[in-house]
């Protein structure tokens, strides 16, 4: 338990980390598959040094700490961690083990080994270096200046292939037999399955090699035997089931076969993952490896904000998370070796501006994609939309298209792209694409939905809703009734540009022939309907197209009224960027208010606060050079310390409550 | 049918201010014993939001029923009373536009009522049968219905924070009565007799009923 919370505060004090930062990220080996670097400088400075010693002290920390022996005067700078320089957490996958390490400064050795006190002896390991193991699986490594936390998890399809699962002594045993024509799914190929782990460590060297466990038997099952005495003896009619399959003992024993064997693969597997970790920290510590490249460090921390993930090769991520190995793939002739996204890296920042939390996020996307991507965002806001974001907009949704590009370069990207997800049928489905290519006039659709919409909710307003109720006669009976009631709800106007406009009006007026809706001053209505839980409305001005589920709204676009002053943080929002949404926080307290709306008592104080609180948006700009940006941002109360800040105030006070 | 009224509440009463809804039970109650029940359960008044939680597959934890479980509950619990000895004549009807689930039955003798009762709080795990038992004497012409408030249901809706009467501002339970022979007398103070003296009516504030401030027990004696 202790060794756990022990484990859990070396993560946390990873997040805050006098040894250089460069010199650090030289640890990181080049097949790193997720980069994280925490600027913990930064972070303490922003989260304010003071406020984190009594978050911590709050969370029960120091006080675990000192009950493990040492005194850290409930302080982290105590702690033996360097809180100057960046820290550092990266994953790294072969085809059996997934390994994950923390990296972090330290200051202070003989501080931080007090914090190791109840989790054993150090024992020391190479080169200046010494360790102390944690839970399975796991342990620490640290010298003078640096402390790593290396953990190993086992690949859970590793031991799948039957050549590898009897490489290692591991042999399948399942509860009950399978039919004889049962289908088996596992794929036995040896030389398909390249055993990385055993690559990445160095076993000849012999004194590391894992000393092959002999197979485990299973005693033969009694009830086999059972069945074929008593068969002998006893012919069995066909029509009735043979009598030892009811006997509980039969299951018993299959049962407890299935656990032994079980349980000797399991030693196997944690055998087998100990001597990998003990490998790859061998690895780790001699340096014997390449470090990530001198970009990719580039990448890490370049104006590196509080805190920063980096994904060196996005699409190899992605096709590790998918099943692509498994049956049903393959027997549908999926080949996902085929399949490529065209993401290059990624990155996630978390940053802070003064009282704004920001989260912006980029990929590389190859050139390819990166031109097309380009083409397809080709677009920009219809100058109109301005009007309708006004001091009343709760929120807006705001997305550029260029569907003319869309149409006519989706065909072929889905071909390039996603061709190996198409298995046999790639060549008809590319065949029916080009044949959508060609039969899709482009041009003319761009006229009618050129690509721009705006989603934009402008304030509340009162809605008569009809209701069942009861009535009773003098004696009683009841009869239904319909009445009526005020319910607030937001409104909403969907708009988009349409400079040809013939083929929407054409079904309107279709639907209104139809006497599916009405026209009235020039407003298409449609009532509502089961799945449709209110009325719409649709009009048809200059060249866009308005959708709302609040006639006076478009009376009042129809007729010029639209007097409310513009919103210009929500415009400037949408013209600077391809994709907007953003909702004003400030508002919500009010509108659930008059909406009735309750989230609950233990949120009503949360809810209240959001009074002092800004915008929270969500941008992208789209492509940038050759990368997708977007961004996520949220404008936190104003305070003198900022964001961070502001945020750990909060927790302290949520903690203060209970 | 009771989980479903419960989860169907609980939607309503957890997200809004003003959780709008009757609960109406109507009995005729024949001089032999034997009779019909229909029980209402009306979210009309709060449709709107009912239908936009419904969108949402759980808020906070709580599993937001599709109309497609909705209605297996129901016809489950209607299986569950055609089964039942002395009910007869089950019918039900849905309304997921208005939000309306009425469930109807004959019943030969007033225990089936209470049986039926057992059978659908034991399904659904609810602690209310024995809150609420009904009784007819045909020799001495007296309805008895015994309600004691349900510690359960108070629980649940402490739970819910100490705001729940202007939350359920507009949420009621009725409950009428009718016979075949007049009504000598009655004795819960907020029920009214009918013009013709055979019906009794009692529409009461959900919340009156959960925190003890109201009873639906009532004990009805018949002219002879």
């Amino acid at each position: 338990m202790k060794s756990k919370i022990l484990l859990s505060g070396l993560i946390c004090f990873s997040l805050m980390g006098s040894v250089k930062s460069q010199d650090l990220i030289k640890l990181i080996p080049e097949d790193a598959e997720m980069i994280a670097a925490f600027n913990v400088k930064e972070i303490v400075q922003k989260a304010n040094a003071n406020k984190l010693n009594e978050l911590l002290q709050k969370a029960g920390l120091f006080k675990q700490i000192e009950k493990s022996g040492a005194s850290v005067g409930n302080d982290i700078k105590n702690l033996g961690i360097d809180l100057t320089q960046t820290s550092y957490f990266y994953s790294r996958k072969t085809d059996s083990v997934s390994f994950i390490e923390f990296i972090f400064p330290l200051s202070n050795k003989g501080q931080f080994e007090k914090l190791l006190h109840d989790a054993g002896e150090p024992k020391p390991l190479a080169n200046g270096y010494s360790t102390i193991a944690l839970k399975p699986g796991s342990m620490l490594v640290y010298n003078e200046r640096i402390a790593r936390f290396i953990s190993s998890t086992m690949s859970t399809t590793f031991f799948d292939n039957d050549s590898v699962a009897s490489r290692y002594g591991i042999k399948k045993v399942a509860y009950m037999a399978p039919a004889a024509d049962a289908y088996s799914p596992e794929i036995d190929s040896a030389a398909a399955v390249a055993d990385s782990a055993a690559v990445a460590v160095d076993w000849e060297e012999g004194e590391k090699e894992i000393e092959p466990l002999s197979p485990p038997i299973i005693v033969e099952s009694v009830p086999d035997t059972v069945v074929a005495s008593v068969e002998a003896a006893v012919p069995v009619p066909m029509d009735v089931a043979p009598a030892e399959m009811h006997d509980p003992s039969y299951y018993d024993s299959l049962y407890t076969a299935y656990e032994d064997q079980n349980r000797k693969n399991d030693s196997i597997r944690n055998a087998l993952r100990d001597q990998w970790l003990m490998g790859e920290a061998t690895r780790l510590l001699s340096t014997s490896y390449k470090a990530l490249s001198i970009s990719d460090q580039n990448k890490v921390l370049k104006n590196l904000g509080l805190i920063r993930l980096y994904i060196p090769h996005v699409e190899e991520l992605y096709r590790g998370l998918m099943p692509y190995k498994s049956i049903p793939y393959l027997y549908m002739g999926i080949n996902m070796d085929k399949f490529k996204t065209g993401y290059q890296d990624g990155i996630l920042d978390l940053s802070q501006d003064g009282n704004v939390l920001k989260l912006k996020g980029s990929m590389g996307l190859d050139k390819d994609l990166a031109d097309l991507s380009k083409r397809l965002y080709a677009r920009k806001p219809n100058g109109k939309f301005s009007k309708y974001l006004t001091d009343k907009t709760l929120g807006f949704f705001n997305v550029n298209i260029n569907s003319e590009a869309y149409l006519r370069d989706m065909p072929s990207y889905m071909a390039k792209y996603y061709g190996g997800l198409l298995g046999p049928q790639q060549d008809l489905v590319e065949w029916g694409l080009m044949a959508l290519e060609v039969a899709l006039d482009e041009k003319s659709i761009a006229q009618v939905m050129p690509g721009d919409h705006l989603f934009v909710v402008n304030g509340l307003r009162k809605f008569r809703k009809e209701y069942i109720d009861y009535s009773y006669d003098d004696e009683y009976n009841a009869t239904e009734v319909k009445k009526t009631k005020d319910e607030t709800l937001p409104v909403f106007i969907w708009m988009f540009t349409s400079k040809d406009q013939r083929l929407i009006k054409r079904g309107l007026d279709l639907a209104v022939a139809k006497t599916l809706g009405k026209t009235q001053d020039g407003i298409y209505a449609f009532a509502s309907k089961k799945a449709m839980d209110f009325p719409m409305y649709v009009l048809l001005k200059d060249d866009l197209v308005m959708v709302s589920n609040d006639s006076l709204s478009l009376h009042d676009i129809r007729q010029n009224k639209m007097t409310a002053p513009a919103n210009k943080d929500f415009i400037k929002l949408m013209k600077q960027n391809k994709m907007s949404a953003a909702f004003d926080l400030q508002k919500l307290p009010a509108m659930l208010q008059e909406m009735g709306v309750s989230p609950g008592r233990q949120w009503d104080k949360t809810v209240a606060q959001l009074n002092q609180y800004g915008s929270t948006a969500i941008t992208s700009k789209g492509i940038v050079g050759n990368r997708m940006e977007a961004e996520m941002s949220s404008k936190l109360p104003q305070t003198k310390e900022g964001a961070i800040s502001y945020m750990i105030d909060q927790i302290l006070l949520e903690i203060g409550n209970k | 049918m009771n989980r479903l009224c419960v989860a169907l509440c609980a939607i309503v009463m957890t997200f809004t201010l003003s959780s709008c809804f009757d609960f109406v039970e109507q009995i005729d109650l024949k001089p032999n014993g034997s009779g019909h029940i229909a029980a209402t359960l009306n979210l009309s008044k709060s449709k709107t939001k009912v239908s936009s939680l419904m969108k949402m597959k759980s808020i906070k934890g709580i599993q937001i029923p599709t109309q497609a479980e909705m209605e297996k509950e129901i016809r489950a619990a209607v299986q569950l009373l055609k089964q039942t000895k002395g009910i007869s004549n089950v019918q039900y009807q849905t309304d997921f536009t208005n939000f309306i689930v009425n469930i109807s039955c004959d019943f030969s003798q007033i225990e089936s009522l209470n049986a039926f009762s057992d059978i659908l709080a034991n399904r659904f795990k609810t602690k209310i049968s024995n809150s609420n038992r009904y009784y007819y004497n045909a020799q001495t012409n007296i309805f008895e219905r015994k309600f004691v408030t349900s510690s359960h249901w108070k629980a649940k809706f402490n739970q819910l924070g100490s705001d729940n009467t202007t939350q359920f501002a507009d949420a009621f339970y009725t409950q009428i009565i009718r016979f075949e022979k007049p009504i000598a007398s009655q004795v819960n103070n907020k029920a009214k007799v009918a013009g013709n003296k055979k019906g009794v009516l009692l529409k009461l504030l959900f919340t009156d009923l959960v925190y003890g401030k109201s009873t639906l027990a009532n004990k009805i004696t018949l002219t002879k």
